[in-house]
Parts: structure tokens; sequence; C-alpha cells
């Protein structure tokens, strides 16, 4: 493969691989994000493969990066036709091949079916889900294998690169990423052109660029599709801000928890050496720039930018203050420019697409999309990208298909760790950074989790603040010991020791917690308990006051029992139950013994549910 | 380990402070832990007081300073996973294995772990055995789980009786 | 060197730029408490007692001011509300972390108002987890024998596995621990600290026990004193300086 040394090269390149590609080409799609892989994706690609090979059909069997909806994966899509079929088996792998990619025809089973109005949908954009979104990064996902640059390069990619480093000047590049006011997608909200432009200015070499990878939000995983799907648009984005702040090294700090990500990641950088679109003399523009790849060590803490570097120095992950910003000494001391995934993706789409045709989309003060990980009690989980300004109510219901099991909306999580709860009340706010932060929640990377009625929010607020005393890094004093002390009274509530002013301590602590620590983490870390005391406050006083549970889930507040009317005696749960706490012939009534009962909730989920029979109170 | 093996994972990333990270990762992914002659081996190599070393060891939830099991079994606790009842699943997989969440059965055989997010969120909750996932999971699920492990579970295979 | 004038609520001092504020805050007789910090090792910023509020422009932020490096046109505001209500919090904490540092804990909490301790303290536990003692054992004598391990609420300090290492008994920990942590135990001949006993060097003249002789060894081999720097203990060698000078004076 030859390098490519100039910008003509690439375009030739990009002419042959388009001139060799028939759009009437038949194809399937299999999408290999990590949802589908554990649903089998990879054994169905390759069930594709050999029965295509055994029947002697010409068709490219193609594995792709996520394609959102993992609810109902595996996910297949047919060329060219573009066939959407969901819950692909090995089992469906001849008829779709005879049927669909042979003679065209559509196959009911393996469409999607609304769950409520029993419409199919035939293509992508029939089905609701994908219909009210706009996929302008995940959009490609779909397109392309993700280990082929020449598949990115065929539908446009590294585009962007040749029009930075050949017709604008650095300067040029910079009032467009200051004029889309393309905001930091990692949760800040920062205007990435601000950044860039302190950077740019800063005084001392080498400057760094960073690609933050880290995606610690429980619950959110827009940043690992990204790089699985298309790691070639994280690359261009890095080398055109490396180009316009003065970079030669620029390095991507990925989580070790994506296995597939950073496998996929090192393929993309590989290539794009080959194709001089990374190292020396990058498309002969002169420019050199490079990326490593650094490994986090399972630590919530390193996504903070302070403790990214300090990791990346050898150090463990204690943020320091930053009264000097990063840009002017960040990593090794030097100007680093730090950014998320999803902020540098967004970067080859404003340099060619301009920064007028950016803000054309969204609010006032948030513009572009934003990618969110849908997950929770929510009919359709999986990634989705939405405009800025849509609400999170046509988020849950149109997008999401509202709760499952007819069960009743509760509240909706956002901004992880560092986030709050909303009510059904707030269900009209737009998505945008300063409305979300306004109601006492944030954006943040991206994870948006329903609930229902049978989540508990105590419980909900005591799960964060264990998450957060864990994942602190320990330092200060507020932090570890206030997130401890905060741990504690949930907890206590949580077992029916809750005691009267103890919320008023909680929000007393939350503030000190907040106020006085060094680092976002901690700075943030009370959001979702306040959040929930401010819009749940009942529920905490049923748990204080009366020691009841409502939503069914504190262990020490409910009790598990069987109902007469119900139970046929099958013996099914006293055969589960591992403390031998049911009592029960064949064929009889069962009853729990609740001095044995241990809350393990096996009993409630082996009764069959045509009888239902075991009762939470 | 072989002080060889420590030594070609050094050479793989240069004897520098900043690839001690990385350094560890590839130990604990060779050896399933960090043995404590491995570590003594790096401080003498990149030049690094033990006290250092050890610090890192011990913050990164990555690594284990204690002989980890031939068989790893990870529960995501992400939100999505625990709101769909994730805790449910480490005290199950806590009693039937013997062990608590972190540890490892004396005979070697199994660890248990929990991590915070593996970023498969829409199939929550999730169990992890041996690199293998395992999504929308229940404890009633988990039996099957534990029979690739070949542990049977109280009631594992108990049908309704009519 | 690089002078910035700055305010302290309205009064002008001037300080070289990047310096500590606390440092500078107390060179010019301010009172602002600390637990964690030392002049002459890194501030680390972890006891958040020394919180003072500084305005910058039109921003107003409150911050530790050991690890504030001074700068131009700042104003510092002390003692404010927004300080005094989080200091007490914090001295809360402390005394709930650490009832068995009761002592400085106790005198602080009286002076800035804790009324009471509203979390439930356990054990005997003195360790606030400042720091000092491995910020002196790995910049000061640099022996590096002390080191946190884990993370949030379950940070520990202590030694590598536990066990005694590399360290060689100066007692640089237990002198600079604010809350008399660290205890280390003397009898005639040794001294007994992290779990290891050192033998005591004694003085070459009149016997008296002076340092560690692991203490005497590392020093040695760290720095450019020789060892007979060490042989006499603080008095003798007092002793043979002045009858040096008288010599040479021919008195």
């Amino acid at each position: 493969m030859a390098r490519l040394t100039s910008r003509e090269a690439l375009e030739r390149l990009r002419a042959e691989i388009v001139g060799r590609r028939d759009p009437g080409r038949k194809a399937v799609a299999v999408c290999a994000g990590t949802g589908c892989v554990a649903y089998g994706s990879v054994k169905l690609t390759e069930a594709f493969r050999g029965e295509a090979e055994r029947l002697g059909m010409d068709v490219e069997v193609r594995p792709t990066g996520c394609h959102g909806f993992c609810e109902r994966g595996p996910l297949v899509v047919v060329y060219p036709q573009k066939i959407f079929y969901q819950r692909v088996q090995v089992k469906d792998v001849g008829e779709v091949l005879e049927r669909t990619v042979g003679k065209g025809e559509v196959i009911e089973r393996l469409q999607y079916t609304d769950p409520v109005s029993g419409e199919r949908a035939t293509y992508e954009e029939e089905v609701p889900f994908y219909r009210h979104q706009m996929r302008l990064i995940l959009g490609s996902n779909g397109q392309i294998d993700p280990t082929s640059i020449e598949d990115y390069i065929g539908i446009g990619g590294y585009t962007a690169l040749s029009k930075a480093l050949f017709e604008m000047s650095r300067e040029e590049v910079l009032e467009e990423v200051l004029a889309a006011n393309l905001r930091g997608r990692g949760g800040g909200g920062f205007p990435a052109g601000v950044k860039w432009k302190g950077c740019k200015e800063a005084e001392g070499t080498p400057k760094y660029v960073i690609c933050n990878a880290d995606e610690g939000d429980p619950g959110a995983f827009m940043d690992r599709s990204v790089m699985e799907g298309n790691p070639h648009s994280v690359i261009e984005g890095m080398v055109i801000g490396a180009y316009t702040i003065g970079s030669e090294q620029g390095y991507i700090y990925i989580r070790n928890e994506y296995p597939l990500a950073l496998q996929r990641l090192r393929i993309a950088l590989e290539s794009a050496r080959e194709h001089g679109l990374l190292g020396r003399d990058i498309l002969g523009s002169g420019l050199d720039f490079d990326i490593r790849v650094n490994r986090g060590g399972g630590a919530f803490v390193c996504g903070e930018s302070s403790a990214l570097m300090l990791s990346i120095e050898g150090e463990v992950g204690e943020p320091r203050a930053k009264h000097i910003h990063m840009v002017e000494a960040g990593l090794f001391n030097k100007p680093t420019n730090l950014n998320n995934v999803e902020t540098w993706a967004n970067v080859p789409h404003i340099v060619n697409r301009g920064s007028g045709w950016f803000c054309s989309i969204g609010t006032e003060g948030s513009k572009g999309t934003k990618i969110f990980s849908l997950v929770g009690k929510v009919n359709n989980t999986g990634l989705v990208e939405v405009p800025m300004g849509i609400t999170l109510r046509d988020i849950v219901y149109k997008i999401g298909g509202g709760i499952p099991g007819g069960g009743k909306f509760k509240a909706v999580q956002t901004g992880g760790p560092s986030g709050g709860c909303l009510p059904e009340g707030l269900l009209d706010l737009p998505v945008d950074f300063d409305e979300l932060t306004r109601a006492g929640s944030m954006m943040g990377s991206g994870g948006m989790i329903v609930m229902d009625g049978a989540t508990c929010m105590v419980d909900v607020a005591k799960y964060f603040l264990d998450f957060l005393r864990f994942e602190s890094c320990g330092k200060c004093v507020t932090c570890r010991e206030g997130l401890k002390r905060l741990w504690e009274i949930t907890d206590r509530i949580t077992r029916g020791e809750g005691r009267e002013g103890d919320l008023e301590l909680i929000e007393e602590l939350s503030e000190c917690v907040a106020e006085a620590s060094l680092c976002a983490l901690g700075g943030t870390a009370p959001n979702p308990v306040l959040s929930t005391v401010k819009h749940f406050r009942g529920e905490y006083e049923a748990h204080i006051r009366e020691k009841k549970c409502p939503a069914g889930v504190c262990k020490d507040l409910i009790r598990f029992s069987i109902d007469g009317e119900k139970c046929t005696g099958c013996m099914v749960c006293k055969k589960k139950c591992p403390s031998d706490a049911i009592i029960g012939e064949k064929k009889k009534v069962h009853v729990i013994d609740q001095s044995k009962c241990i809350k393990c909730r096996v009993c409630y989920e082996a009764c069959p549910k045509k009888w239902a029979a075991v009762v939470i109170s | 380990m072989e002080s060889g093996q420590v030594d070609g994972i050094i050479e793989r990333y240069g004897a520098d402070k900043t690839a001690l990270l990385a350094i560890l990762q590839d130990i604990q992914g060779e050896a399933n832990w960090l043995p404590r002659e491995a570590l003594t081996r790096v401080c003498e190599r990149v030049g690094v007081p033990l006290s250092h070393v050890y610090r890192l060891a011990t913050f990164f939830q990555a690594f284990s300073l204690e002989p980890r099991g031939r068989h790893i079994c990870t529960v995501c606790m992400g939100t999505a996973c625990h709101v769909r009842g994730a805790p449910m699943l480490v005290d199950k997989l806590a009693r039937e294995l013997g062990i608590p969440a972190g540890g490892t059965s004396e005979d070697l055989e199994y660890t248990l772990e929990t991590v915070n997010c593996v970023g498969a969120c829409a199939l929550g909750p999730l169990v992890i055995v041996d690199g293998e996932y395992h999504g929308n999971m229940s404890t009633a699920k988990l039996d099957k789980v534990m029979k690739v492990l070949g542990v049977e579970a109280a009631g594992a295979d108990a049908e309704p009786e009519e | 060197m690089a002078g910035v004038k700055y305010t302290v609520m309205g009064q002008e001092h001037e300080a070289e730029r990047g310096a500590s504020l606390l440092g500078e805050l107390r060179k010019h007789g301010y009172v602002v408490p600390s637990l964690c910090y030392h002049e002459s090792l890194t501030a680390y910023g972890a006891c958040r007692l020394c919180l003072v509020e500084v305005r910058k422009g039109k921003r107003e932020r409150l911050t530790t001011s050991c690890n504030y490096p001074v700068q131009e046109g700042i104003d510092v505001l002390l003692d404010t509300p927004k300080v005094a209500r989080n200091r007490r919090m914090v001295l809360e904490l402390l005394l709930a972390q650490a009832p068995g540092a009761s002592q400085p804990l106790q005198a602080l909490a009286r002076r800035y108002g804790v009324k009471s301790v509203r979390f439930p303290a356990k054990d005997d536990e003195a360790c606030i987890l400042c720091g000092l003692c491995v910020r002196v054992c790995s910049e000061g004598i640099r022996a590096h024998a002390l080191t946190f391990s884990g993370r949030g609420d379950r940070k520990k300090l202590g030694t590598p596995y536990s066990e005694p290492g590399v360290c060689v008994g100066c007692g640089s920990c237990a002198h600079v621990c604010p809350t008399d942590a660290i205890s280390v135990e003397h009898d005639d001949r040794t001294r007994r600290m992290w779990g290891q006993s050192f033998e005591l060097a004694r003085c070459a003249t009149c016997g008296a026990s002076t340092m560690p002789v692991a203490q005497i060894d590392h020093v040695v081999s760290s720095t450019r004193l020789s060892r007979s720097y060490f042989e006499l203990c603080d008095e003798c060698r007092r002793h043979q300086s002045v009858e040096r000078f008288n010599t040479v004076m021919g008195r």
C-alpha cells in the first residue's frame, strides 16, 4: 500500500474506491458492536459468509459498528435496498440470503413491528426509534467496516483533514470551531474552540492533544460505539486539532474495560499511518503528528482531565488544583488540549460543512447533536443521537417507546454520578447544557437512565454514593469523608434506621462536599442525592417515618409472601430457595418463613409468570 | 513469573516511569495478577521505589495483588444494570460460589469481581465469564451461566410440578 | 524575581509570582489553620482547612490557599461566612474520622465553632491521611518507605505490603505528623517503628545513643556527608568544634 503523499493522491484513491463499488452491489451488514456481539453476531457473520459461499452467492458480508438499537440485536441491514432486520438468528441466515438478498423479498418475522400500532418497518428510517434521530456521528457506523480505512475514505473520510491542511489556515480552522460553538461532549460542556485557542496561544512546546476515551459514567457507552464503529472519525478530528493548535504528539486514553474498542482503534491507527494520514509529513503537508494509546486502569476519577494526564505520566490519578489551566500547563506541564471522543468526532463535520450549518442544529446555547445511551426501564434501549433541543419526553416516549410492561415513568437520570434525577414534571425540558444544569442535573457524557415505579429513589441515591465513595481518589477530606458519611445516612434510611433531621444533614453536608472539594468529582458528587431529595422527598420520608419502601426494593423494609389465591403448589420456588425458607408440598399453597427469608428475590423471579404468586410488600 | 518475561514486557514500552501502567497491565494480563517478584523487578529496571509501584497497583482497580482464579466472573454494576437488578446477581453468585465479591476461592478456581460499567448497558444486567458476555441476566438465568463454570446452583433445574 | 501585587481584604501585599498563598499569608501574620501543609514540602491540599475566598476579576472562588499560586491582582478574603461554614464541617468530618487525634482537632474545633459531631466515630484512629509523612519520607529523607494505598474511603497509609521494608528509622514521619498518629518507641539501645527494631548508634566519646545505624547508612549513601560526621552525639560534636576553634586561635 503506497503512502498518500499529497491531497491529490488521497482523492485518486477515493475515486478509485468509489469507482470499484457498485451501488447496486448486494451486501449484508451485520452489526458488530459489543451489544450485538454479546448476542452472537460474530457467529452470525460467520454463518452468513459460510452459507453465502455454500450457495455460491456473490454477496459482501460486512461486520459494522454499532447501529444503536441494541434492544433488538442482532441487527442486520440488507443492501442495496437497505432492508432492516432485527433479532436475526443463525437459523435465519439461509432464508435471508435466499429470499431477501436473492429475490428482494421481505421476511415479516424479522422486521421491526411497532408494539403499539402493529406497523411493520421495512427500512431503518421507518423504525420510530430511528425516525426521530439525527444520526450525524453514528449514522456512518452502519455503512462501514470499522477495520477498513478504505470504507471510511469511500464515504468521504479524511476530506475534512485535506481541506483543513490545504485550503485553510490554522486560524481559519480555529474560527470555524469557535463559531460553531462546539461544546464539550464529555460532560463539561466547555466550548472546544475556547480550549483550542487557549492551547494554541499558550507558551511552550511541545503541545499535546488528548482524546478522553475513559467514559467512566456507568450506563454510558456512546464513546465506545464511536470508537468501535468509526475510529477514523476520531483520528481525523484529532489531526485537524493538532494542525490548528500546533501539536505533534497526541494521546488517546481509553478505558481498560473496552477491549474491542481498543483493538479497532489500534487497527485504525496502523492503517492511518500506512496511508500517510498520521505520522510524518501527513499527506505531504509538512505536518508531523502521531498518536499514542494509553489504557486506563479502572479508575473513574481518571476521566477528570488532570487525573488523566497524571495517569499518562505514570502517577496515580489524583486530580490537582487547576488554578493554572491545562491548556497552559497540562501533560508534563506543557500546553495540552483535551477533548472527549464525541467532541473530536464532530470536528470533521464542522470543517466540511461549516459552522453555519452546525449552528442551524440545536438551541441557542447548545449546537449540534448529542448521542445518548438510553437505557434502564425503557422499551427501546440503545444509542440515540438527537439534535439539541429535543425534549426528554420525546426521547423517552417517541424514540424510547415508553416504559416496558405497562409500567409508569418515575424518573430519568442524566449526567451519570455528576448528574441528577428528573421527575415526570420536568420531562418537557429540552436537551440543552444550561437547561439541564439549571434543573439540578446536567448533560453529562450522555447516559440517560429511565426509571419506573419499581425503582427506589433512595436506593438510587445510595447506589451513586457507593460508586462515588469508592471512585473518589481520596485526597480531600470533604470528598472522601463527606461521601462516606452521605452514604452512611442513606444506607441507614434504606435499612429503616432513618431519623428526623437526616434530610437536613444530607443537605448541609452536601453543600460542603460540593463547595470545598478540589475537583469536579467531589464538586458534583452530591447531585444525585440532592436531586432525589428535592424531587422525591416524600419517598425519603416514607422510609424515615413509616419505615416503608414504596417501590419494594429496600430489603429491610419489604417482605416476600406468597398469594394463596395464585399459588398452585408447583414447588419451583421451594427448590430454588437458597435458605430453605419456603414451606410447602406439591399442589399445596406454599408459605415463606419470614425468619429465614434473606430477600434474595429468587422466588419472585422463578415463579412462572402465568401465576406470579410471589408478592413484595 | 520469570524475570525474563517481565523484562520482555518492559522492553515493549521502555523502562520509563510513564510506561508503568502499561507494563503493569501486561503483567496482569499474562500472570492473571501482579506477583510481588514481578513488581520488584519492575522497580529495579525502571528505577522507581516499590512504594510508588505499590501505590499504582492498589489505586487502580484493574490490578490484583492476590492470585486470581482460573475462571473470572465479573458482574457489571453500572447504573442501568443496577436498576435492572445486578446486586441480586452478585448476591447469588457470592452465595453459590462461596466467595465474597472481589474474592477468590481457596482452590483458585473462581474469582468474583464487580466492575463499574463495561458499556453494554442495553443488555443489562450483565455477567462476564472468562471474557464472554452474558446479557439480560436474571437470578433464574444465572443457573445456566453457573453450569458453564461447573457450579450447580440450588434448585438449578427446578421445573414446576403440575 | 517576578513580583506580583495582591490584596488581602483590601490590604496590599507583594509576593513572588506562583508562591503558595498560604505561605505568604502566614508571613504577614494572618491566621489560617491547616494540618497538611509544611513549607518545605509540596503542597497537597488534603485537609481543606486552609480555605479562603479569592476574588479574581469578576469571579469569586472558594479555594484552599496552600496550593493556590499567588497571582497579580487577586483579592483574598479570610473568614467569610462561606469559609467559616465549610471549615466547621471539615472539622466535624475530621473529628469523626480520627477521634484518636482529639488533641489538635479539639483545639481547632473549639476555635472555629464546631458544636457537635453528628457522624459515628468508631475507633481509635488518629491518622487523617494528610500525607505529610509520605511527603517527608519521599521528598525529605528520601527513603520512600511510606505510601498511600487504595482509593476513596478505603485509602490507607502504610508501608508496601504492610511490611517494615526500607524504613531507616529516622522518625521524620512522626515528627511532622500533625495528629501524633505514628508510634515510635524507644529504649536505651533501640527505636521501634513501622514494625521494625532499629539499633541506635552510639557516640564515640560519651556512649549516648544517637540515631539508628540504618539512618546513618542511608544518609551517607545518598548524600556527600561522611560517616565521621555521625560519630559523635550533638553535645560532644559541639565540644569538639569549640576545642578545635580554641586550638586554631591558640587559646
